[in-house]
């Protein structure tokens, strides 16, 4: 049946959201078990103990038995009904709640998937839905006269009040004209029993109403993260500016819990979370990791309302590497026995190529002769079980009458490359990914990435790596900072330097991020830029490199999974060093001082990332 | 005997809809009975009907009924394995582990000569259990005296020894899947023996389902055990 398109040609779940069509009766008990706990989050008259319930753990008994296919099955079928947050693997422990918080605001900063005509993202509508509520209480309460009281509360619990720009809604107007004024100052500290609700309908309130392209919108989604932004924004949009110039790491996680708290208490409001940590063979290279998502399940299960969290993983590894290093305590917030994942079966082996052929638009009756009784009864004697990937690896084969052709590691990386290129949203400032840079590839061999637990470095740093002299690199990875937190931070990096704490602390920029110092800052400006001259080393990657990067850190994620059985996750690794060499360089390299437009690196340094990028990634065209 | 195509056509049309009875089949005049008697036994010896229990299934596609049976002993066998006690073949509660009543007979068929359960025979009456009850007939089958030091077994393995042993070690982990090599640590066989049961067995036969595994993770002693199917190495093993 050769044809230039394969059916069963992509065996691996990139993003759950796009995982193609699914076999209804292939894993429906794991896939109706979850969606029954779930929705018991939000059915009336249940006992409070099951709107906490247990984290759901799925084992697969190999990988390619569709974990990250479940969670794409779990968006089709809660779609409109909850907030499903892909959870990839954090790299840092003392960060873990900073990692599990922008996963959540990047999910809710994205495409409403039920409502897709009105081109929405979650959060809009999330905080749309929060001030209506607000205002409905307060009028409840009769702390604000309004005339026609009991139908305007009516219209705001209705859903029918949008404060988008654009829409003319009379009480939306009002609203948006008064909600400032006239409604914040009654909201007090705590409404519906949560804490600072007077900041959080602020925040909501410009989520809901200013517009994506507004500067309070862009605020608010930063105040979300507990990432500071410029002192006269906070004012002007009523935030109070609390940020203090430094803040160690377990504040900020500390803050950013928080954050993930109140967005969970907020979330009844709109719909409950579905946190669902993929990847996890990945918290099984270090032992703090798993003891770190351990401690992370366990206080999800215990404190955060309106979400289940649902943990998928491969049963040898997760087994033998992270269940063991999860305490007594953690293990008993899991819902136990685990569900697992089930291979098909000859009963479902027809409707799976049926599936797939559909999706690749074949005709069904090629389909019907593709899928030969002798073939299959060949494949499936008596009870046998193959797990989806690989019953696909063997319909590839079939298709093309050959044996399927590994994939080269440079086609894989090519690839993924293609495929953050394609989304610029992707290619936003991920900590997560500079944190694994440093972490796997750049220690040479017989050095390794330390948590920077060392007194007397500058504020943020969280790793050290020695460099060949042996001299001490510090990394810092954050999204932005205050004039006043860059100017502590360089004054602070100096004094390192000069007790011999460090040689540089290095800080990776994305292209989406401001220059730095920008240009506003006429007091500071030319401290910081100063002090980035000398002993802070910001790396400014250009998207093509950002790309690389992230698209290095898929592969390897995907080799560790045990998604690609041909390659050793060594090998892996060595092979990113090389294709990232450039990089490693400019950051072992002298500190350069940034420049207005981007950074650029000396000649030699710059065509080597550039020869590494070439290598993989052709020349955009000119247009 | 040539049969008259219209009384085929007729009983291939109800068949379409659903198994039925003979009466439901053979519901026509007198004149017609005989000619769609005929019929009905000609679909019979040709396979594109199965009588199973009093009731006559469509077999087309030709083996769909052999999956359907499939189905329905994969979906007896997990009934049975969460009944502790002995269950009559002829009763309601083992109608309860499959979705067509009709297929049970077959469903149980299948387990029994899979060894997955045992049938015993009281005052007449038929009782069937799932072998994972019966610890003391497994110790028979596979001659274990004691738990202690136990000398490797010259014997062949059964079916029941297997899986007394994958259940032993599936109850201390997590997961259905359990790696060959503890599998033969649990038997005291030699690996060899064991591989070469597996192939015969699991690979041949599809008596269970072998997988990959992690490999990277794996030890140089589960990585030993390891029986290659389908052009890779396999860990694991499932029943």
């Amino acid at each position: 049946m050769n044809s230039p398109i394969n059916p069963f040609e992509s065996a691996v779940v990139r993003n759950p959201k796009e995982c193609g069509g699914s076999v209804a009766s292939l894993n429906k008990p794991v896939l109706d078990r979850i969606t029954q706990r779930f929705l018991l989050l939000t059915a009336e008259n249940v006992p409070k103990y099951l709107r906490r319930p247990a984290a759901q753990l799925v084992l697969s008994p190999s990988p390619g038995y569709g974990k990250s296919h479940l969670i794409g099955r779990l968006y089709h079928e809660l779609g409109g009904m909850a907030t499903i947050v892909h959870q990839t693997p954090f790299q840092s422990p003392a960060l873990v709640w900073q990692a599990v918080l922008n996963h959540t605001v990047n999910e809710l900063c994205s495409i409403d998937e039920s409502q897709p005509a009105t081109g929405r993202w979650k959060i809009e509508t999330f905080a749309n839905s929060v001030i209506c509520r607000v205002t409905s209480e307060i009028l409840r309460r009769g702390l604000l006269l309004f005339s026609h009281a009991a139908e305007v509360i009516a219209m705001l619990e209705s859903g029918q009040v949008s404060l988008h720009p654009g829409t003319n809604h009379p009480l939306a107007l009002t609203l948006r004209e008064i909600f400032l004024t006239a409604i914040l100052p009654l909201v007090g500290d705590e409404v519906f029993g949560i804490r600072a609700s007077r900041t959080w309908s602020t925040a909501f309130f410009h989520l809901a109403g200013a517009g994506r392209e507004d500067e309070a919108f862009r605020a608010s989604v930063a105040w979300l993260r507990y990432e500071p932004f410029e002192t006269e924004h906070a004012e002007a949009f009523g935030f109070q500016n609390r940020v203090p110039a430094a803040e160690n790491l377990s504040q900020i996680n500390q803050e950013c819990w928080l954050r993930l708290l109140g967005l969970c208490r907020w979330s009844y409001a709109f719909r409950p979370f579905l946190f669902c940590f993929d990847q996890t063979e990945d918290y099984a290279s270090r032992p703090e990791l798993a003891m770190t998502l351990g401690t992370a399940i366990r206080r999800m299960t215990d404190e955060l309302p309106g979400q289940l969290t649902l943990v998928t993983a491969n049963q040898d590894i997760w087994q033998s590497r992270i269940w063991s290093f999860i305490d007594s305590a953690g293990q008993a917030r899991f819902d136990l026995p685990p569900l697992e994942l089930k291979g098909v079966r000859r009963i479902e082996a027809r409707e799976f190529i049926r599936v797939k052929m559909h999706d690749a638009q074949v005709p069904d009756e090629l389909s019907a002769r593709f899928a030969e009784d002798p073939w299959l009864d060949e494949l499936f004697p008596g009870n046998r079980e193959i797990a989806a990937r690989e019953f696909m690896r063997l319909c590839r084969a079939r298709w093309d009458n050959q044996p399927p052709r590994p994939e080269t590691p440079d086609s894989i990386l090519q690839r993924h490359v293609a495929e953050f290129e394609a989304t610029a949203k992707k290619l936003v400032y991920d900590p997560d990914a500079f944190r694994w840079l440093v972490s796997e590839i750049l220690p040479a061999d017989g050095t390794k990435a330390e948590p920077a637990g060392i007194a007397g470095l500058p504020p943020y740093a969280e790793l050290v790596l020695p460099d060949p002299e042996g001299n001490r690199l510090v990394f810092a990875f954050f999204r932005e900072l205050q004039h006043q937190q860059w100017r502590f931070l360089v004054a602070q990096s100096e004094r390192a330097y000069d007790a011999a704490q460090l040689r540089k602390l290095v800080i990776f920029r994305t292209p989406e991020q401001a220059e730095i110092p920008r240009p506003g800052w006429a007091v500071s400006g030319p401290i910081i830029r100063e002090g980035l001259r000398k002993h802070v080393h910001l790396i400014h990657l250009e998207v093509k490199e950002v790309a690389l990067l992230y698209a290095a850190r898929e592969f390897y994620l995907e080799a560790r999974a045990g998604d690609l059985p041909h390659f050793d996750e060594n090998e892996v690794r060595r092979f990113l060093r090389d294709r990232l060499s450039g990089l490693c360089d400019l950051t072992f390299g002298p500190v350069l001082p940034p420049r207005q437009g981007g950074f650029k690196a000396p000649a030699g340094e710059e065509n080597e990332l550039d020869q590494r990028t070439g290598e993989i990634v052709p020349p955009e065209s000119p247009c | 005997m040539e049969t008259a195509p219209e009384e085929r056509n007729a009983l291939l049309e109800l068949l379409k809809a659903g198994p039925r009875s003979r009466t439901e089949l053979l519901k026509v005049s007198g004149a017609r009975r005989q000619a769609r008697l005929a019929a009905l036994e000609e679909l019979l010896a040709q396979g594109t009907v199965v009588k199973l229990q009093r009731r006559y299934f469509l077999d087309e596609p030709r083996g769909s009924i052999e999956r359907l049976i499939e189905a329905e002993a994969d979906h007896l066998e997990k009934h049975l394995h969460s009944l502790p006690e002995l269950v009559a073949r002829s009763g309601m509660k083992i109608r309860r582990g499959v979705q067509d009543p009709a297929l049970v007979g077959a469903a149980l068929d299948r387990l029994l000569q899979m060894g997955q359960v045992v049938q015993l025979e009281y005052n007449g009456e038929k009782l069937c259990v799932h072998i994972a009850h019966l610890p003391l007939v497994q110790r028979e089958a596979t001659g274990r005296e004691s738990p202690g030091d136990v000398p490797a077994r010259e014997e062949s393995l059964s079916y029941p020894a297997v899986y007394e042993a994958y259940e032993q070690v599936r109850v201390r982990q997590l997961g259905s899947a359990v790696f060959i090599a503890d599998l033969a640590g649990e038997l005291k066989v030699p690996l060899a023996k064991l591989q070469q049961w597996i192939r015969q067995e699991v690979i041949a036969s599809g008596r269970g389902s072998l997988d990959e595994g992690h490999w990277p993770a794996a030890t140089e002693a589960q990585r030993e055990a390891a029986v290659e199917h389908l052009g890779t190495k396999r860990l694991l093993i499932r029943f």
